[in-house]
């Protein structure tokens, strides 16, 4: 065999082991999936279960629940280009600008990692209309009427959106901190030699540089924000009304409250294609502003 | 640029306890400080709930350090329940869980970023496209396969899932396009083949990227509650998210007992944090010496 | 491009990894498929979603006790939505689980359904019916029994009673919303609320209590939510919530987690509308200690409706799947018929008149007696009236997000009724 192609042998078993764990893990059980969305099965045993063709997805349109989650679900996604855009700055400062980076960083993680009950628990009391700390902060300076938060079905998406930035943070720090440490510091010392000032060195120096991770950041934020419900479950459970309902807890509720299967593998076939599609958009204008070496 | 002349800069600066910089640099971590007091509150709350008495729980406005802390609910933890096997369960599965995630993930990644083959960039999206599949719809899929090949109600059910991740794959990918091609390209010229490559260029330069990845990774591992939920059934398999379920009663919560384990919980993932970042700061240095 | 040092260092760091790596797999004891051996002993594993410390391990071991060739083990699981997934999916392989607990009947349903659950009507020698009572109706499935279910469940609000002396009102024993509302405002003060749900996921009291006679479906097939006595309830809590601010409003509570049981403890809440399950708390006075004695009301009615009986819970099933079909059934007979006393003090009386009922009453407070008006604790288990219909889930949760949107103040009573009628009926439909 020749070197060439053993080498090119090689590259394949470089990606092989992942391909076929992805095959096993993920392709199968959700062609699997596909099928279920086109019948009535409303359980495991399944002793009932037909082929119902396109019902469930017809359904689905007069369901004011899922077009309810689709438009929450929408509003949801804005906390992503926040949380990355804020990780930026604050990952540039933790880089190098400030003393005891170790212990800030690890500060910054904590939220990621701490027991989410504790964070519902916590947020909750912050925010609680009639008495929490920033209401009363608002208060003391001057705003009469201050939001009841997550106990209004008109802010409990937004206030779900800020404690979503506050969560992420930390995660996108830490992947932007190990970006930056692969940015050559000759190329920042050189456009500070020319003058130039040091935000427009982070812009237009270090965020190109950055790009492709800045770039892999919005995918798996878009992503996660899809398919997580974690944090509304444990906060609002979806309310008040259902105004903090998103497509994501919406398939739970079906696949394993109502236990309507069916229906539930329909939506999720609808979220798969709409998470597609908004991927794939990014990944065409991806062209114009991530920059490979 | 080279790290001596970034020292002579610090030196510089500390000689001088009035230069700008370092005004700055104070300033900066003033700033940094108090968000990041915002960011710890749950953590601060978790810590003294454990110390406290069930009644101190919900008094409003929250005390923060609890007026007679206790070990009680720490030493009953560890002594009551099966924790310690929990906790020995948990090691298990996230370090086997994200050492093969490392193996298997950074191979892959290497092989999407820098071997051409045909449909490469096709074959990565539908790759990255299972991604976006909801995982609820796979439970019930997965189970039925795993009792089938009789893992379910064993470690394997969460280690091996644990293997393959698209997300590390699609993370160290986006890494290794940032490390400039003429690198690889030349080596393979000089006549190295691909495994060396990967593992005398890639990993080293990636090394920042790698740890960051098996400090995100091992919390996922360390924190997976819905897999041990459905595919562990026997308590001694049980893992520390599955364990924390003991602290819910029938119609009460132990919140002084849930988060003294949850303390507990947190102390591995936050060894592993700062280990990985003195990793990331090291690589600063080799980073300035490769130019 | 200059020439790069290939370092041979951060290779070298793999290697202990790899030790690691290869201890912790050699550590992964095989398989364990539910630990016990199989050779001629018979062991029944039993799902319940009760701490196995409160009572079902004690019951377990008396079982094993007086049964050592039938051997029968508990696993707990948490009774919320993840919790009954786990069983489900334990229910599909026939060997975690034998026995199992429902605590709704659309849990059941759910499980039959899917054909995991075994038909009693096999066995003849114990009729459901007669020991039961015809409560036990409302777990029937396609006109058969699928689960016994063992105990009373009796919802019902405890009032702190120094709180009612102080101002001079009686015990209620039976009484209407209006009065119940009246109630809550005269037992408000400036640190106390007069009344608090415990719990805000479930049918509401005023709901099941507005509809007990018509049912909530009308002989058309359609919603029966636009009756009159739902308008008249929703607007006894909205004043109770918002006017007479007896009761923290609904959003409120919601929205900061607020625990109605701390409260009522901590006597900054009078009334506290509830079930028997509280009990465990109300009775453990080392974790939970008051200075007040508790006593019992029915949840109201309304004027010239029915009493909402008591229903029947904790319904225990055999698995399809069970190798030992006779042996489950013998535990569940066991069970029912007395040993299940063990969990008396988490407010469980048994169902079967056959039971030592007044034994379990008695165990259920054994100790902390003096701390409750106990005649009127007694007529909680024996009330009598009309058995409320199984609300579908998807209406429990559509119904509460209505109402929520009208006791947050954005819809008026009469949209609000209005909605639920359209999504109710539109459920009816599909």
């Amino acid at each position: 065999m020749g070197w060439m192609r053993r080498q090119r042998l090689i590259g394949y078993l470089f990606i092989l082991p992942s391909i076929i764990g992805v095959l096993t893990f993920f392709t199968f059980p959700l062609l699997f999936s596909v099928i279920l969305a086109f019948t009535n099965w409303s359980g495991p045993g399944g002793i009932n279960t037909e082929f119902i063709g396109t019902t469930n997805f017809i359904n689905m349109f007069n369901d004011s629940i899922f077009l309810t989650t689709i438009k929450n679900t929408g509003i949801y996604l804005l906390h992503v280009p926040i949380s990355v855009g804020l990780a930026f700055i604050v990952a540039i400062i933790l880089n190098r600008m400030v003393y005891m980076r170790n212990t800030l960083r690890a500060m910054f993680f904590l939220p990621y990692i701490t027991s989410s009950i504790a964070i519902a628990f916590v947020w909750m009391l912050l925010l609680s209309p009639s008495n929490g700390p920033v209401n009363e902060t608002l208060r003391a300076i001057g705003i009469t009427n201050p939001p009841s938060w997550l106990a209004s079905g008109d802010t409990a998406m937004h206030a779900i959106n800020l404690m979503s930035v506050w969560f992420i943070l930390g995660f996108n720090v830490i992947i932007f901190l190990a970006a930056l440490q692969n940015v050559p510091a000759e190329l920042e010392e050189a456009a500070r030699v020319d003058g130039a000032k040091f935000w427009h060195i982070q812009l237009f120096i270090t965020f190109p540089l950055v790009s492709p991770i800045t770039f892999f950041l919005l995918i798996i934020g878009f992503i996660n924000t899809f398919k997580n419900f974690g944090l509304i479950h444990a906060l609002t459970g979806g309310g008040p009304g259902d105004s903090t309902n998103v497509l994501a807890l919406y398939v739970y509720q079906n696949a394993f409250r109502y236990y309507e299967l069916g229906y539930a593998s329909a939506i999720a076939v609808i979220l798969f294609i709409i998470i597609l599609i908004v991927t794939l958009i990014q990944w065409y204008i991806q062209r114009k502003w991530v920059y490979y070496q | 640029m080279s790290i001596l002349r970034a020292k002579a800069l610090d030196q510089k600066a500390a000689a001088n306890p009035l230069s700008k910089g370092r005004i700055l640099k104070v300033l900066m971590t003033i700033v940094m400080s108090i968000l990041a007091i915002f960011m710890i509150l749950p953590f601060i709350w978790m810590l003294s709930t454990s110390f406290k008495s069930p009644s101190e729980v919900f008094v409003f406005p929250i005390q923060w350090i609890p007026a007679d802390p206790s070990f009680e609910h720490h030493i009953k933890v560890w002594l009551d329940n099966h924790f310690a096997q929990y906790y020995f369960n948990s090691l298990k599965v996230a370090i086997l869980g994200t050492g093969g995630a490392i193996i298997i993930g950074s191979l892959a990644a290497y092989g999407f970023a820098r071997i051409s083959f045909k449909g490469r960039d096709l074959i990565f999206f539908l790759y990255l496209s299972m991604m976006m599949v909801p995982p609820q719809v796979l439970f019930v899929p997965k189970f039925i396969m795993f009792d089938w090949a009789g893992i379910y109600n064993t470690h394997w059910a969460l280690i091996l899932p644990s293997f393959v991740t698209i997300f590390g794959v699609f993370y160290l990918r986006q890494f290794f396009l940032g490390i400039p091609k003429e690198i690889s390209e030349s080596a393979f010229i000089d006549g190295a083949g691909h495994l060396r490559i990967f593992f005398q260029i890639f990993l080293p330069l990636a090394k920042p990227a790698i740890v960051t990845f098996a400090i995100i990774d091992f919390s996922w591992n360390w924190n997976n509650y819905e897999d041990a939920l459905v595919f562990l059934i026997s308590e001694q398999l049980f893992t520390v998210p599955l364990g924390l379920q003991n602290f819910v009663h029938e119609f009460s919560i132990d919140y002084n007992g849930m988060m003294a384990a949850a303390s507990a919980a947190i102390i591995p993932m936050i060894i592993i944090f700062f280990i990985g970042q003195k990793y990331i700061i090291q690589s600063v240095a080799s980073s300035a010496v490769k130019g | 491009m200059k020439k790069h040092k290939y370092r041979i260092k951060s290779f070298l760091l793999i290697v202990p990894c790899f030790i690691v790596f290869a201890f912790l797999i050699g550590c992964n004891s095989e398989g364990s498929q539910n630990g016990s051996a199989s050779n001629d002993e018979v062991v029944l594993y039993l799902w319940g979603g009760v701490p196995a410390e409160a009572g079902p391990q004690e019951v377990v071991d008396q079982w094993n006790e007086e049964n050592p060739d039938i051997k029968v083990e508990y696993t707990r699981f948490v009774n919320d939505d993840d919790g009954n997934l786990r069983l489900n999916t334990a229910l599909q392989t026939g060997d975690s689980v034998d026995l199992f607990m429902s605590y709704a009947p659309n849990y059941l349903q759910d499980r039959v359904e899917s054909g995991f659950v075994l038909d009693l009507a096999q066995f003849d020698d114990y009729d459901i019916d007669e020991k039961m009572g015809e409560e036990a109706q409302l777990w029937k499935i396609d006109d058969t029994y699928y689960g016994v279910p063992t105990k009373q469940s009796a919802n019902f609000i405890y009032l702190n009673k120094t709180a009612l002396d102080e101002a001079g009102l009686p015990i209620p024993e039976q009484w209407t919303w209006t009065e119940f509302k009246e109630y809550a405002e005269k037992l408000t003060t400036d640190t106390r609320l007069g009344y608090s749900q415990f719990d805000t996921g479930g049918t509401p009291e005023y709901v099941t209590s507005a509809l007990i006679d018509e049912g909530y479906v009308n002989a058309e097939g359609t919603s029966n939510f636009d009756h009159e006595n739902m308008t008249e309830a929703l607007e006894i809590m909205y004043g109770m919530m918002h006017v007479d601010q007896s009761m923290m409003p609904l959003g409120e509570q919601i929205a900061t987690g607020a625990a109605a049981d701390q409260m009522f403890f901590n006597e900054e809440v009078a009334m506290l509308g509830a079930f028997e399950g509280l009990l465990r708390m109300t009775n453990d006075i080392e974790e939970y200690p008051r200075d007040f004695e508790i006593a019992f009301a029915p949840f109201p009615t309304f004027d010239g409706g029915s009493q909402v009986a008591p229903i029947l819970g904790d319904t225990l099933s055999i698995a399809a799947n069970t190798d030992y079909p006779e042996e489950a059934w013998e535990f569940i007979k066991w069970y029912s018929e007395g040993g299940m006393l063990p969990l008396a003090s988490g407010g469980r009386v048994p169902a079967s008149k056959d039971a030592p009922v007044d034994e379990a009453i008695t165990q259920m407070v054994e100790g902390v007696e003096d701390t409750y008006d106990m005649p009127s604790l007694e007529r909680m288990f024996n009330q009598s009236g009309v058995t409320a219909d199984v609300m579908p889930l998807q209406i429990v949760d559509l119904l509460n997000q209505e109402l929520e949107r009208y006791f947050i103040g954005e819809q008026d009573a009469d949209q609000t009724i209005e909605n639920l009628v359209d999504r109710h009926n539109q459920y009816l439909e599909n």
